[in-house]
């Protein structure tokens, strides 16, 4: 999968979401450089196609937050887990 | 951008019927209202109260088992404090005696289908009255049709499946 823009860590959040905004604030706290996708605002096709890839790599149905590192992820704001796979 | 006056209105009706059938809305009242902002964002979308959590298909038939109160509240409320998204919390959660911590997906990749049972459906009387069972709360009635509204946990007539032996002895 390519990730936006060449960065390095990408966010694939709902924005009707309360755990996907907080994870975006804790990412800001945390000064973490990331792109944000809202999935909710993407059009029908280039929905599926994200889900279909999303889908693929995390071995079931997307959930969000999932925060993606290269070929790491964490599902869901897990601060622990999201902290180990970002080296904070 | 959803009107502060329609967050605010929802927002107390909600918290009035949850309060009254037993349920708490999460006490973080800024974190609730951008819940129901979320849920009138897709009230706009879709024309029904997906969860603000989880990506809707829109198709409502694909989405009954997300739309809030979703099928998976109870469960997640018993198992981890808070339902999903964390709208609704438990009495431990509310009063701080347990940490709000995120809630796994619990929603099967495909959802259950609203099925007869294979076990056969339920009458009270064999012959007479079948009997209905809430999906989201539990709430069981034996009538000819589901009612329109759930009296326990306001979930719509569509949120109702016929109550069988399979589901007796599971």
């Amino acid at each position: 999968m390519s990730e936006a823009n060449g960065r390095d860590v990408v966010l694939y959040a709902l924005s009707t979401c309360g755990w996907c905004r907080m994870t975006r604030s804790w990412l800001d706290e945390n000064h973490v450089q990331y792109e944000c996708i809202y999935v909710d605002h993407l059009d029908k096709d280039e929905r599926e196609t994200l889900m279909g890839e999303l889908t693929n790599r995390l071995g079931r149905r997307p959930a969000f937050p999932t925060v993606v590192r290269g070929p790491k992820f964490v599902v869901g704001f897990n601060k622990d887990q999201l902290k180990e796979m970002l080296g904070l | 951008m959803i009107d502060e006056k329609r967050i605010q209105e929802t927002y107390e009706r909600l918290k009035m019927e949850a309060e009254a059938s037993g349920y708490n809305l999460n006490p973080n009242e800024g974190f609730t209202k951008s819940l129901v902002e979320g849920l009138l964002t897709n009230e706009d979308r879709y024309g029904y109260w997906s969860c603000p959590c989880r990506l809707a298909d829109g198709e409502k038939n694909l989405d009954l088992d997300i739309i809030c109160p979703c099928d998976y509240r109870d469960a997640d409320l018993d198992e981890y404090g808070a339902c999903y998204c964390a709208l609704y919390v438990s009495d431990e959660v509310r009063d701080g005696k347990r940490e709000l911590q995120p809630v796994p997906e619990r929603r099967p990749d495909v959802p259950a289908q609203h099925a007869a049972p294979a076990g056969g459906t339920v009458t009270l009387a064999a012959g007479s009255l079948p009997v209905w069972r809430c999906r989201v709360c539990g709430y069981l009635c034996a009538r000819e049709n589901p009612p329109g509204v759930c009296p326990i946990c306001k979930a719509k007539k569509d949120r109702f499946e016929p109550f069988g032996l399979g589901h007796a002895t599971a």
